[in-house]
């Protein structure tokens, strides 16, 4: 006799489970289009290039790649997962046998998928969910809340596939099933009942009324996913797959000439990207945990963020944000990104961040003190260093550095950056960054006074007019220059110059100053004396989660003969430096993210940290000192000092 | 309460030191044109004034194109029109500057209260309002750091020696604006700022009234001191600079 | 020329200014004090002309105390010790008058009927020499000229006309943050350069251990740190102590004008190649943030 198992085994009413279905199918569809109809007030945008959305889509939703961050609750995550897709296949093919009658719960197939692998999963499952109700009951986790929802959702989950199990145990305890062994988990219970002593009548009542239990209860969560974070079964693959699926700057450059409101202040105002991610958040709290505004304990958390939005996207969708999103919160960002990193199904919250920024900077003229001073100081003076006293080329004084000049050619341009002009600190990289350039040989120009701010500190203030003249400036100006290349010592110039400025019609070949030193190095076109000191490399956000170079400036450390050693977060998990996002002109109350950064670098035992960001050496060298350790230097300030001191530099 | 507000674009004084000539009796440099501080200070008070009464607000400033800076940001900041008063770049007299405000401010159809920054960080005449003040024969208060509209009258805080002063004023009258709690200048929106560069600016040719200062001669003051530095790292700075302020101050650090 | 001179008697430069209008105008100097009481009639100012006014008297009260002095023939040249009492009657006396007016001034000189004044521009980056012929009000800038031996004239006292306040409820408030700046022997004073409030909270214990007064710049005023009766500059509190402690003060040519009566410079800044620097008798190229625990330790030997 073939192996298979009667289908609706003692449910002869059986069919009045499709009067419940229906029910869910309506309640099911009601959730998804009260959820649609937030959504589709939000501003669309062009889906682009599909090519590396549905390369990312299989990466992060298929192979959950961002989820397995975390190992523990990743992989617990996968399990469940893929065990429910399995069941779900294992109830299709019911449906194919009950109401289509295909002879598909038979023969080899029953016994090793419908039986075995079926049970293995639901195992599965339930150690998976007995993990996450440890973490989040046992550990309590500060990231994870714990309301009436988040018990019920597991607890749900917990309680359908254990109902499963009892239920085909009565089933091959009642039936003597022959093949029951290969349920092992079923199996192993009908044994339970056997040493019960359970009685026939008894499990055949008890299996009747828990399967209709089990079934209300599985179409009641089915019914509840839209109206939970379940959704995220939906929202997560789409909001993974609207992501921005290039690194560029996940903000638009609108035409503030014709637009009805600046900025973002109603739910109308953000994208429909925006308002799927609202709903795609399952409240798993890493990117609080990555948060550096979080951890220095500022009025910001991320998650907090989307839930606060979310709540008001449902319950007063037509007022304005600022209701949701206090100033304090607002300005706290520092625009790192570590919470889009660490989001598993890709939501963005800067752009959300800087857009309600716009709406405070430009409509109501709102920006912190300090940060206002810096804006200010860009309008008028093509610079954020308010008070500087030095001008665009007193860094270069007695250095054989030329000036463009109009009608002449350009092969390297060496873009400073206010940073490296104005501020006394960066103006040592940038001498160090350009003696470098110059012993290679290099025919490296600057464009002294005609330089100007790139407007980054505007742009993520959400002064984004003052950014756009800035940024029309510039590129108008570097089109007449037409250089070959661009080298920049700054990753929030190279963000711009390489990848935000293309909005404004640039197309230049931009490097990093570690790129560019690499290069150089392993194509031998600087030599020194060995290095040797133990260093350890902050990696500067910009440079790392906007732009993914974090090989570059290790290469150079290590060219430059150092011996590196990593701080628990590196790479584009790198933790903030604190200066970001406007937060370079502002006065920060302690405890301060440079400090929480400092003492990680320190705790390595490095005698250097090293780093190539101009805010990033200044954040990091307050915070090293406070924290009683060494040298805080630029990687190309290392590398000139190995150069500088070779006998012969040939 | 109709407000004047006279504003002024100056060379910047932020720019580093030496980046300002002084040759000829002018001043020129490779320094952009910023809105003088006071002035700012000026125009923060003729909105709060204007807002505060819903009154009309009209800015007026005398020179060139460079002028153009300050009106505009006048423009942002609510002013319902500006006037440039087409005028040399330089150095005027102060009374003759006062006597072409006042026909300005005659031709753009008066005020009742007159705002002024105290002192344009060029020449430092500082002596403007009151001149003007003096000519037009209203009261004047100089050193103004808020005010507040209450009804026809205006609640005014003006620094006094050692604090401040508060009292009400009844327009018309001419307020000279300085730094303080209730004059710091706001951002503009950026609504306003693109409105104000759409708006027009109307440019009135000067009455040039004759006599009073011209300038003979101007240089630049020569550096005071020549400075020592304490070099070193942080500890013998700190030491050596310790030592230094227990030379010229005696009986300091708690009897150390 | 005529010259004349209108000082209030306590005030720190009135006798500079009478002898400065004595030197110019001769015997028959026209030279008028307000006097805070009667009885410093006697006080010895060396004015030929009085009158009594209250020390906080109001705005109308000094314009109409000032009319009362000058009476219906005013001097060609009026001198007046620029400071509180320009400010509140000088200018617009002068236009009033139709007349110009600088102040400001270093040096005054007449030759006929040219008046030649040397005056600060430029935040004080600059002195310009001005040209008129005619009369003028002058604010006269502290230490333009030596305060003589004045005898003792017979003062001819003068009775101001009452007059209603020009500003009415009128409330003082005395903010004694900047009290003691103009008299005080040592100054630590703060700016930008510190960052924060915290920061510029830090130099009161530096104060306390030096016995020095707070000051400001102006852009530690403008940041809400300090209080503007604590700003130091040309336009705020001119200052001539002792020792003056610039920390985080990038030098602004309108503060260097300011502290430049200070007998001796302390600067620290993060900045090598800002202007305080020039302006100091000693510099120290530092953080203030990193340096203050180490001085503090230095100084206090804890």
């Amino acid at each position: 006799m073939t192996p298979h198992r009667v289908v609706y085994w003692n449910i002869p009413d059986h069919a009045w489970m499709y009067l419940p279905f229906a029910v869910l199918v309506v309640v099911f569809c009601y959730g998804f289009y009260r959820r649609w109809r937030i959504w589709s007030k939000g501003q669309r945008r062009p889906i682009g290039p599909w090519g590396p959305r549905l390369r990312r889509l299989g990466r992060h939703a298929g192979l959950q790649s961002g989820v397995v961050k975390r190992r523990l609750q990743g992989y617990a995550h996968v399990a469940l997962a893929v065990a429910f897709i399995l069941l779900f296949i294992g109830t299709l093919v019911v449906m194919l046998k009950s109401d289509f009658g295909l002879p598909v719960m038979q023969g080899a197939f029953y016994l090793w998928f419908e039986s075995f692998t079926l049970d293995a999963a639901g195992l599965a499952g339930i150690v998976a969910l007995a993990i996450f109700l440890w973490r989040r009951y046992g550990l309590r986790p500060q990231a994870l809340s714990r309301e009436a929802a988040d018990f019920f959702v597991p607890f749900s989950l917990l309680i359908i596939l254990i109902t499963g199990f009892v239920l085909q145990s009565l089933r091959i305890y009642a039936t003597h099933d022959p093949w029951g062994g290969y349920s092992f988990v079923g199996y192993a219970l009908a044994s339970l009942w056997g040493a019960l002593h359970l009685g026939i009548p008894a499990a055949l009542l008890i299996h009747r009324s828990l399967w209709w239990f089990h079934l209300l209860l599985a179409f009641s969560f089915l019914a509840a996913i839209p109206y939970s974070k379940m959704m995220h079964l939906f929202t997560g693959p789409l909001a993974i797959f609207l992501s921005e699926p290039t690194r560029g700057s996940g903000l638009d450059s609108p035409n503030l000439e014709t637009a009805e409101r600046l900025g973002v202040n109603f739910l109308s105002d953000l994208t429909v990207k925006d308002l799927v991610d609202l709903d795609a958040c399952t409240e798993c709290g890493r990117c609080q945990d990555a948060c550096p505004a979080f951890a220095s304990g500022k009025p910001l958390s991320p998650k907090q963020v989307i839930l606060d939005l979310r709540e008001h996207a449902r319950s007063r969708p037509n007022e304005p944000l600022t209701l949701a999103i206090k100033d304090e919160t607002l300005f706290a960002c520092t625009t790192c990104r570590a919470c889009q990193e660490a989001c598993p199904v890709d939501i963005e919250h800067v752009p959300k961040i800087v857009g309600m920024r716009r709406f405070r900077a430009m409509e109501e003229g709102e920006i912190p003190a300090g940060l206002s001073d810096a804006v200010q100081g860009i309008e008028e003076r093509g610079h954020p260093f308010r008070g500087s006293q030095a001008s665009r080329t007193t860094w270069m004084e007695g250095l054989d550095l030329r000036v463009w000049q109009e009608g002449t050619p350009c092969e390297t341009l060496l873009w400073v950056g206010c940073a490296g002009a104005f501020d006394p600190r960066a103006q040592k990289v940038a001498r160090a960054l350009a003696q470098l350039l110059l012993a290679m040989g290099e025919d490296v120009k600057v464009l002294g006074g005609r330089e100007s701010c790139t407007g980054d500190p505007a742009r993520r203030a959400g002064q984004e007019y003052l950014y756009q003249i800035q940024a029309q400036q510039n590129v108008e100006l570097l089109q007449q220059v037409a250089p070959k290349r661009i080298v920049t010592m700054c990753p929030h110039c190279m963000q711009q110059l390489r990848n935000e400025y293309r909005d404004f019609g640039a197309n230049f070949e931009v490097v990093h100053h570690s790129e560019y030193l690499s290069m150089a190095l392993v194509t031998g076109r600087i030599s020194h004396a060995a290095g040797g000191k133990r260093v350890t490399y902050h990696d500067p956000c910009y440079l790392s989660r906007y732009n993914g170079i974090v090989d570059a400036p290790r290469e150079v450390l290590s060219g430059a003969g150092m011996e590196l050693t990593e701080m628990p977060r590196h790479g584009t998990d790198s933790f903030c430096c604190g200066a970001g996002g406007g937060w370079a002109f502002r006065e920060e109350g302690a405890p301060r993210v440079n400090r929480l950064r400092a003492k990680e670098a320190v705790e390595t035992g490095a005698e250097v940290v090293a780093t190539s960001c101009p805010f990033c050496l200044n954040m990091m060298s307050d915070g090293v000192r406070a924290e009683g350790g060494g040298e805080v230097q630029d990687i190309a300030e290392i590398l000139w000092e190995q150069v500088a001191t070779s006998p012969v530099a040939d | 309460m109709r407000v004047i507000a006279f504003v002024k674009s100056i060379l910047d004084p932020e720019a580093p030191p030496g980046a300002i000539r002084f040759d000829s009796g002018r001043a020129q440099g490779d320094v952009g044109q910023v809105l003088g501080p006071y002035e700012g200070n000026a125009l923060e008070l003729a909105a709060q004034i204007a807002e505060g009464s819903g009154g009309a607000f009209v800015a007026i400033a005398l020179g060139g194109k460079e002028q153009e800076t300050a009106l505009r940001k006048a423009l942002a900041l609510g002013a319902t029109s500006a006037v440039r008063v087409e005028r040399e770049e330089g150095f005027h007299d102060p009374l003759a500057t006062a006597r072409e405000m006042q026909a300005a401010a005659e031709a753009a159809g008066g005020a009742d209260v007159y705002v002024f920054g105290r002192q344009a960080g060029d020449w430092d005449q500082a002596v403007t309002a009151g001149l003007f003040a003096g000519l037009a024969g209203l009261p004047l208060v100089p050193i103004v750091q808020g005010a507040e509209v209450r009804g026809a009258a205006l609640s005014v805080r003006r620094e006094i020696q050692g604090g401040y002063e508060e009292g009400e004023i009844s327009p018309p009258c001419v307020l000279s604006a300085s730094n303080g709690p209730g004059t710091l200048l706001r951002l503009p929106k950026v609504k306003d700022v693109m409105m104000a560069n759409r708006k027009p600016i109307e440019v009135r040719p000067a009455i040039s009234p004759s006599g009073g200062f011209k300038v003979s001669d101007l240089r630049a003051n020569a550096a005071s001191r020549a400075g020592r530095r304490i070099e070193g790292d942080l500890k013998s700075q700190a030491e050596a600079l310790a030592q230094d302020l227990r030379r010229v101050i005696p009986g300091i650090g708690g009897g150390a | 020329m005529r010259v004349g001179a209108i000082v209030r008697a306590d005030d720190q430069h009135a006798r500079e200014v009478i002898s400065l209008a004595k030197t110019l105008g001769g015997a028959d100097a026209a030279t008028f004090a307000l006097l805070a009481e009667p009885a410093q009639t006697r006080a010895g100012v060396g004015a030929v002309r009085g009158a009594v006014v209250s020390p906080d008297a109001d705005l109308a009260e000094l314009a109409a105390a000032v009319g009362a002095l000058l009476g219906d023939s005013a001097p060609d040249v009026i001198l007046i010790p620029d400071g509180p009492l320009f400010e509140a009657v000088g200018a617009r006396l002068a236009g009033s008058l139709g007349r110009t007016a600088a102040r400001d001034v270093a040096s005054v000189e007449i030759e006929g009927e040219t008046l030649r004044v040397v005056k600060g521009a430029f935040g004080g980056k600059a002195a310009v020499a001005l040209e008129a012929t005619g009369c003028a009000v002058l604010g006269v800038r502290q230490g333009a000229s030596e305060a003589q031996e004045l005898s003792e004239l017979p003062v001819a006292m003068v009775d101001v006309p009452h007059t209603e306040p020009l500003l009415v409820q009128r409330r003082a408030v005395r903010d004694s943050a900047g009290d003691d700046l103009g008299a005080a022997k040592v100054i630590v004073s703060g700016g930008r350069g510190l960052g924060s409030k915290d920061a510029y909270e830090s130099l009161r214990e530096v104060a306390t251990l030096l016995g020095a007064s707070l000051g400001a710049s102006r852009a530690a005023v403008d940041e809400g740190w300090a209080t503007p009766s604590q700003q130091v500059g040309i336009t705020g509190q001119k200052v001539a102590p002792d020792v003056y402690f610039a920390i985080g003060i990038s030098g602004a040519s309108q503060h260097l004008g300011g502290m430049s009566g200070a007998r001796y410079v302390v600067a620290v800044n993060r900045d090598e190649k800002a202007p305080i620097f020039v302006a100091a008798d000693v510099g120290v190229v530092a953080d203030w943030h990193a340096l203050w625990p180490e001085l503090r330790r230095a100084l206090t030997g804890a």
